[in-house]
């Protein structure tokens, strides 16, 4: 019988209390439960990068180089496919099958990231409830910011007639990779922007540990963009100037120059060509930052200027004066980045190799102020604000003093694209926006090896079509024609 | 419980072996005690042991007796008289037998008139070891003896007509006729613990009768594996198993996810770990598997169908490799000691095909003029290459045409290779002993081995891993109900040395060959990295390291320690309960130690460059060194420690030998915690083990205006923290059989396996893996050569878990700081996904074994059809759901396959014998569905693919239609028109070459014996599968940065003028960053792509056994001496001999590789025993 009891024993001591013994928490992993989980996820430095650049390849600023160009990287045969699909203005999908959108995949992977946190930071385990509200918001920012953009290059510009029934984006709010989705309307998608933007912003602090953190100020910065772009102008001027209150500092640029021989750091300080010209964590002017994706190319040494865009430079450009955004940002003629020197007469090569930040900045505010104020009638303020600007960018400039609106707003219109010609997508946007705004519409081309390519810019192809990896998935999206 | 006559008198005999001076006379005072203990008591006193040779009466019967100092030999008659029972003293050792008996019978013998003989013999066992103590009976009459210390034996008056049995505990037993001198008899082993079969199966778990086992097995023995002196366990069983492949080519597309490169049965998983579970003495092995030592392994069980995974749970749906190591035998100590000597020579250069310096000078010439910069814009910070700084002198106008050529002729002419025999031993010497002591009784065994490797190298003076190996093993029968194992295994490896110049890279390739480390005035040479002498020269200057860079010299400037710890610790007990029921309780314990310790030294070349790039300098020349000046230190520090406990009922009944039962049930707990460690120091100091902290905040940034050659430098974090993981399991698991009149056999097993695993649905983990088995010996049929035939089938189903992936999201604290603002940041590792299924692979197995003429053929035949559903995999999802990639289950495979073992014994005669071997496997994989997102022409040419219908690792190619005037190559698409580029192609235009993967593995092994000379060989073949061959590169690139070393003579064959296009062998012309657009139509030529099957001879053995005469008179009981050659011949089916096991080519990326050809092996092996 003994024999049987020790056989017992140690059967049952092997069986017993399974679910303890298997009830461990891993070391290295975490399920998010307390606020700090949370708080790592938001400072998660993939979800600074959010704008790609090759919507602009769509625009009227640029320009590819010769099929095989003397700056090799901007050879157009050297161009990926999308580049050339976009450049081209070919119809249907910009992207092979199966590929990487790094517009629509890292903005829904972000908002994956975003839901997580805003649906479970109120309810997490520590911290005051204020610092969770205060978390909340910041995500809700971070949510809002990437709607903003997606359904601004997927869809139809927020056209007060129409958008409660023009197609915007998939909306996804819930951290769920078995549920279905919808691709509602552009207002839809506005009306998220909004209310996510009005949850956050009391909860939003005033002060900025970094430039990456979402504050009162972005807040507002925010408000007005979304404003702008939805044709309010008296709330876009209220709000931008809310921000500008908070921060209008802006850089002069007449302070800088260029070295030759070198890429990054190619534009620095005429007093110390070893410092160079601030990036997105130093940028003064940076009221919230946010970076380029990295996948599809850098927007340095890839495409040159359009003949309009460098016109545009020209233009309103007192006589002795020097822009320095045209001279320190681009190549004209010829480019040193290194022992040889690369020739390429009468084109000008956009090869700033600064890290600019693409969410929102002081002189986008100004813009804002500017376009904003005129168009509601107050011509004087808007000059105030557009000289401000001019002033910080132009060497040796004259102030502009016209009394006519239409004069005014052509001007800060150009100064926009002058000021953000390669920001994020915000050419394109503007494209579409005015189209809807001023009834805007003109001729894009885009020239290659003797021939040109040309589109209307009210044309459908501005819109950027679902992904085809989207598509292959979800093959019933309701899609734009293109 | 049955324990045989034979083990009781060899036991006790054996366990007083060696006892000497003891007195005559005997005291005991016992009352009913067994006749055992009174042998027992009776050996303690006088040293004497007994034989009982009596079959009627049990030496268990319980006697009284009581003698005070009495002699021996009135002692016995005491005992004996009343039971009927007579003696014989021989020697020492007391025979006992029935005393009526014998005179009845010898008296009825000596009527008979055949002619009476003295029979002389000697008994070894299969290693020639003489046999103490076996029993030899002269058939049909109670005459018999045992063998003497020596094995010798003799028996008088033995009639010429008679037979003698030949009986010896863990031997088979042997009947042969009588003759005067039998001279040398070998009795053949039997696995002692289980006699009363013939061949058992070792699962691990319990110890099956082939007789019984319907799943698909095969096995490998000591005995299969002597005369093979390969060190390493799995180069010694390459080819002995069906089935089981080993994997040699490390780019293979087989050999991903597969970090033991074997593989059993095919692959029946895609992303999942493919590489089957080992098993040690019937426990998981969690230990580097060269822990286990060769010499030590008694079988090697491959379980290969879906029984193996209802034993083993869900880690073994790849096959389960069972290994038993030896465990001590009843009877004398035996100590065997054996000495491998190995020697390789260096690998050939012929083989890797290069350019001899004047060649690679006039190539790189060539490229020059076709792509180069100016003359002005070189960089006097950046370090050129020699031959194209003469060429850019000459661009400049510097020196003169004849100058140039003068110049480049020094470097025609210099060759390094032809220099290494200072550096270099032009034969690696390998060496191994082995040590082994083994013995016991039958209360005790124990077997010990001792294990000492020590490799060489090809570098003169470079430390290499010396290894020490141990074994103790223990097994004790405390009472009949209660036995204990006790067995420890451990490898101690270290090695400590410099490395910092490793002249064995230096001599397969590295820099260009008219780079010589010596100068021809026999000083020390000077190599340059990236910064030329003049940036030397700057930093130098500045006060800052000097990157002076001398091969020789640095050597010294990196230290390595490496040391690894293996221990195993395992415990079983066996409680036997009641009849049939028996329990057993294991535990095993594992621990790895493994570290590693490199040491960059103050002028270690890594080390000066991050300084001097790190360092900035100021407006005001103040130098700030962002990186500390001082050697930098880099440990890691891993422990893997596991434990399984098991408990286990056994159950076995015999009613009649009619019904049989065998069962078994058990659960089991087991625990594998992986810790690591992993430090990175800057400005270390060896001596004070000091250092300097670093500034954590610059990791990732770039600093600017800096002294690096691009003026900023970015510090990548080297130190990746601490790692600490356990998984826990709990498993339950049954198998049972039935057996009827020994014909058909049923059986079933089932098991559950539960864990921690992060986020697993629990529902998940209830979900039990089983299988059913039948197994039918056929009734004998009216043809003479079977002797006996069998068939059996399997049915199962495996499954593999999700592991890092479940119902809940998990987060993962990044190990860098959030760059932007330097704070902690946390990323979402993978998302909530409840709706994960298993991976569940369903195993139908039907196998067939005949004998044929006399057992002297065995054939058996297993046909398989693996079926994999729910392939989990990285799978495309919505990425509007916020992930492109998610762990589904996504995907169907199929294996399908025969396996044919073929065992002839040829010839068996006396003094010559051939035995030879089959092993033959097919296994055809088929991708039945698969989610694959990219379906342009490229992803299916630039890696091997795989795709819905066609198997896994297969290759694809471009329809090359040779060049065009131009040199520029051309595609032909399915309609036959030609086309500049792959954008013009669509996948219809490609051709579908077959998989990368051979689907047929033979093995013909042989085996001839004469007299004690053996001589065996193995061939193994592989085939049926593609390779993409060699071919020359496709030239586009920047000269100086790119053609800078010896490249494959192919290269140089390239279109020059137009005409040349007629050559179909030429490759295109140089075009200046070509795209991969058309670079990849030759690449991808499927004029390219050739058979890769093989014929290999593996190995060639020759053994000699000195025979027992020479040896017998000495304390040695066998001397063997074993050749033997590795890679000795090869036989290719591509045109360009490219050893499939070495090539380098799946990938159209990278650029192709011929590999190193492995040099012939020549080991010679010393094994005695005493």
């Amino acid at each position: 019988m003994r024999k049987i009891y020790i056989g017992l024993l140690f059967g049952l001591l092997t069986l017993n209390s399974c679910n303890k013994y298997l009830d461990i928490k891993p070391k290295g992993f975490t399920i998010p439960e307390n606020l700090n989980d949370y708080k790592l996820l938001l400072n998660d430095q993939s979800l600074v990068r959010a704008s790609a650049v090759y919507p602009n390849y769509l625009a009227d600023n640029l320009q590819s180089g010769d099929p095989q160009d003397v700056q090799s990287a901007a050879s157009y045969d050297y161009y990926d496919y999308v580049k050339k699909q976009l450049y081209s203005f070919a119809h249907g999908a910009i992207f092979e099958d199966g590929q990487y959108d790094p517009y629509w995949e890292s903005a829904y992977s972000h908002i994956f990231t975003y839901n997580v946190v805003i649906n479970n930071v109120l309810t997490a385990t520590e911290g005051t409830d204020a610092e969770k509200k205060r978390i909340w918001a910041e995500a809700k920012v971070g949510r809002a910011f990437e709607y903003l953009s997606l359904v601004n290059i997927y869809a139809a510009h927020y056209n007060p007639a129409s958008a409660t029934k023009d197609l915007g984006v998939p909306l996804v709010l819930k951290e769920d990779i078995n549920q279905k989705y919808e691709r509602v309307s552009v207002q839809a998608i506005y009306d998220q922007v909004l209310s996510d933007l009005n949850d956050a912003l009391p909860n939003l602090s005033t002060v900025q540990s970094n430039r990456f953190q979402a504050v009162r100020s972005v807040g507002f910065s925010f408000l007005s963009r979304v404003y702008l772009y939805q044709g309010k102008y008296k709330e876009a001027l209220e709000n931008a100037k809310r921000a500008l209150d908070l921060n209008k500092t802006l850089i002069d640029y007449s302070l800088y120059t260029n070295k030759d021989k070198t890429t990054w750091g190619r534009v620095c300080l005429k007093t110390d060509n070893s410092v160079q010209f601030p990036d997105s964590r130093t940028n003064m002017e940076a009221v919230w930052s946010r970076l380029g994706t990295s996948s599809l190319g850098s927007p340095n040494a890839e495409f040159y200027a359009s003949k309009e865009l460098i016109e545009t430079y020209a233009k309103d450009l007192p006589a002795g004066a020097t822009d320095k955004r045209y001279q320190l940002f681009f190549c004209r003629d010829q480019a040193s980045f290194g022992p040889n020197l690369v020739k390429f007469p009468g084109r000008v090569l956009f090869a700033p190799y600064v890290e600019f930040s693409t969410g929102f900045n002081t002189p986008e505010l100004f813009l804002i102020a500017a376009e904003a104020a005129v168009r509601t009638g107050n011509t004087t303020e808007a000059l105030n604000y557009l000289n401000t600007l001019r002033n910080s960018r132009i060497e040796n400039n004259k102030s502009i003093t016209s009394a006519d609106p239409k004069i005014v707003l052509q001007t800060v219109i150009d100064e926009r694209r002058r000021e953000m010609p390669f920001m994020a997508s915000d050419r394109l946007i503007d494209l579409k926006r005015l189209a809807i705004a001023d009834n805007f519409k003109k001729s894009i081309q885009h020239p290659l090896a003797g021939k040109v390519f040309e589109m209307e810019s009210t044309d459908l192809r501005l819109i950027l079509p679902v992904p085809p990896k989207v598509l292959s998935l979800n093959p019933g999206i309701p899609q734009y024609e293109r | 419980m049955r324990i045989s006559l034979t083990t009781i008198m060899m036991s006790c005999y054996l366990l007083h072996v060696g006892a000497k001076n003891y007195g005559q006379n005997i005291s005991i005072h016992e009352k009913s005690v067994s006749l055992r203990t009174v042998f027992s008591k009776i050996n303690k006193q006088t040293g004497y042991s007994y034989l009982w040779a009596a079959k009627t009466i049990d030496p268990d019967t319980k006697v009284n007796l009581t003698v005070s100092k009495e002699p021996l030999g009135s002692t016995l008659e005491k005992l004996l008289d009343d039971l009927n029972l007579d003696f014989e003293i021989k020697g020492k050792i007391i025979v006992i037998r029935e005393k009526s008996n014998q005179t009845q019978l010898s008296s009825a013998q000596q009527l008979m008139s055949y002619q009476q003989m003295t029979v002389k013999g000697f008994i070894v066992d299969y290693t020639n070891r003489p046999l103490q103590g076996a029993t030899i009976r002269v058939k049909g009459i109670p005459k018999g003896t045992v063998t003497d210390q020596n094995g010798h034996f003799e028996i008088n008056g033995v009639s010429s007509n008679s037979f003698l049995d030949i009986t010896m505990v863990g031997f088979a037993p042997l009947t042969i006729a009588a003759k005067s001198d039998l001279g040398t008899i070998s009795l053949r082993a039997l696995d002692e613990q289980l006699q009363e079969v013939n061949i058992t199966v070792n699962t691990g778990y319990q110890k099956i009768s082939k007789e019984r086992a319907a799943g698909s097995i095969a096995q490998v023995t000591a005995k299969d594996m002597e005369g093979r002196l390969q060190p390493n366990l799995l180069d010694r069983i390459d080819g002995l198993l069906p089935g089981l492949n080993l994997v040699r080519n490390t780019s293979s597309p087989q050999n991903s996810k597969n970090n033991l490169a074997i593989e059993v049965r095919g692959r029946s998983t895609i992303n999942a770990q493919a590489a089957p579970l080992i098993v040690v003495d019937g426990m998981p092995f969690e230990g580097d598997l060269t822990a286990i030592n060769p010499n030590d392994i008694a079988s090697i069980t491959v379980l290969k169908d879906a029984q193996a995974a209802s034993i083993y749970g869900v880690r073994s749906s790849n096959g389960v490799i069972v290994i038993a190591t030896k465990i001590g035998t009843a009877g004398k100590t035996k100590i065997d000691y054996s000495n491998t000597l190995s020697f390789r020579g260096l690998p050939s250069r012929s083989y890797l095909n290069q350019m001899s310096s004047a060649e690679l000078v006039n190539f790189q010439k060539e490229m020059f003029n076709y792509r180069s910069g100016d003359y002005a814009a070189i960089d006097p910070r950046k370090s050129m290459n020699d031959v194209y700084r003469i060429l850019y002198d000459r661009k400049g106008g510097v020196i003169s045409e004849e100058e140039m050529e003068k110049r480049l002729d020094v470097y025609r002419n210099r060759d390094r290779f032809t220099q290494m025999d200072k550096f270099l031993n032009t034969t690696r010497f390998d060496q191994q002993h082995n040590l082994a002591v083994s013995g016991g009784s039958d209360r005790y065994t124990y077997h010990y081995s001792l294990n000492y490797t020590q490799p060489g190298d090809y570098n003169k003076g470079r430390a290499t891993n010396k290894e020490l190996g141990f074994s103790l093993k223990n097994n004790f029968k405390f009472t009949d109900w209660f036995s204990l194992r006790a067995n420890v295994l451990g490898k101690n490896q270290n090695r400590e040395g410099d490395i910092g110049f490793n002249f064995y890279d230096n001599y397969i390739g590295g820099k260009a060959s008219y780079y010589l480390l010596e100068n021809e005035d026999g000083s020390p040479a000077q190599w340059y990295n990236s910064k030329s002498q003049f940036e030397i020269d700057r930093l130098n200057a500045l006060g800052l390291e000097d990157e002076t860079y001398i091969p020789l010299k640095h050597v010294a400037a990196i230290h390595e320690k490496f040391y690894n710890k293996y221990l195993n610790l395992n415990f079983a007990a066996n409680f036997k309960i009641i009849k049939g029921l028996d329990f057993d309780l294991s535990y095993q314990s594992e621990r790895t130690e493994g570290y590693n310790g490199t040491l960059n030294r103050k002028n270690a070349q890594s080390v000066v460059g991050m300084i001097n790039d790190a360092t900035q300098i100021g407006k005001d020349g103040l130098i700030k060194r962002n990186v500390p000046q001082g050697g930098q230190f880099a440990e890691q520090r891993n422990d893997v420690n596991s434990y399984t406990l098991r408990g286990q009922f056994n159950y076995q009944h015999n009613s009649q030998d009619k019904h049989e039962i065998v069962a078994i049930a058990g659960a089991e707990r087991r625990q594998i915690n992986n810790r690591y460690t992993n430090i990175y120091k800057y400005g270390y100091d060896e001596n004070s083990l000091v250092y300097k902290g670093i500034n954590e905040e610059l990791f990732g940034i770039q600093i600017q205006n800096t002294q690096a050659l691009f003026n900023s430098y970015s510090i990548l974090k080297k130190e990746t923290g601490f790692k600490d993981l356990v998984d826990r399991f709990i498993s339950f698991y049954a198998n049972g059989s039935y057996t009827y009149d020994r014909k058909l056999t049923l059986s079933g097993s089932i098991r559950m396996d539960q864990s921690n695993l992060f986020g697993t649905n629990i529902k998940n983990q209830y979900k039990p893996l089983w299988s059913i088995g039948a197994l039918y010996h056929l009734p004998k049929i009216n043809w003479e050569p079977l002797d006996r035939w069998s068939i059996r089938a399997t049915y199962g189903v495996n499954g593999n878990v999700p592991k890092d992936n479940g119902p809940y999201l998990i987060s993962r604290v990044n190990n860098n700081l959030n760059y932007f603002n330097g704070e902690m940041q946390a990323y979402i590792d993978s998302p909530p996904n409840p709706l994960l299924r298993w991976e569940r692979t369903k195993v139908f197995n039907v196998g067939f074994d005949f004998s044929l003429f006399r057992d002297r053929l065995l054939t058996t035949v297993d046909i398989y059809n693996k079926k994999t559903s729910d392939l989990l995999g990285n799978t495309p999802l919505d990425p509007t759901l916020g992930w492109d990639m998610v762990l589904l289950n996504y995907g169907d495979m199929q294996n399908r396959g025969i396996e044919l073992g073929l065992n002839g014994k040829v010839i068996q005669r006396e003094n010559f014998s051939w035995n030879s071997t089959i092993n033959f496997s097919y296994n055809k994989n088929k991708i039945t569905n698969l989610y694959v997102e990219q379906n342009t022409p490229y992803y299916y040419y630039y890696a091997p693919q795989n795709r819905v219908g066609i198997p896994m690792g297969s290759l694809y190619s471009i329809d090359y239609a040779g060049l065009n005037d131009k040199g520029r190559p051309l595609a032909r698409k399915a309609d036959g028109s030609l086309v500049e580029t792959t954008q013009k192609l669509t996948v219809d235009d490609l051709i579908y070459e077959g998989t990368a993967i051979p689907p047929y593995n033979v093995s013909f092994r042989n085996g001839f014996r004469y007299k004690d000379l053996t001589l065996s060989f193995m061939f193994i073949f592989n085939g049926g599968h593609v390779m993409r061959g060699v071919h020359p590169e496709f030239l586009s690139k920047y000269a100086e940065l790119n053609y800078n070393s010896n490249f494959d003579k192919l290269w140089l064959n390239y279109w020059k003028n137009p005409g040349d296009e007629n050559n179909p062998d030429i490759a295109p012309a140089f075009i200046t960053a070509a795209s991969g657009n058309i670079s990849d139509i030759f690449n991808a030529a499927h004029k390219f792509v050739q058979k890769a099957d093989y014929i290999k001879l593996r190995d060639i053995s020759l053994s000699y056994n000195l025979p027992a005469q020479w040896i017998a008179p000495t304390k040695l009981s066998y001397v063997r001496l074993t050749a033997q050659v590795l890679n000795a011949w090869r036989w290719v089916a591509n045109k360009d001999n490219l050893d499939p096991e070495v090539w380098v080519g799946y990938s159209t990326v990278t650029s192709p590789n011929r590999g190193i050809q492995a040099p012939a092996i020549y080991n010679l092996g010393v094994s005695v025993g005493f």
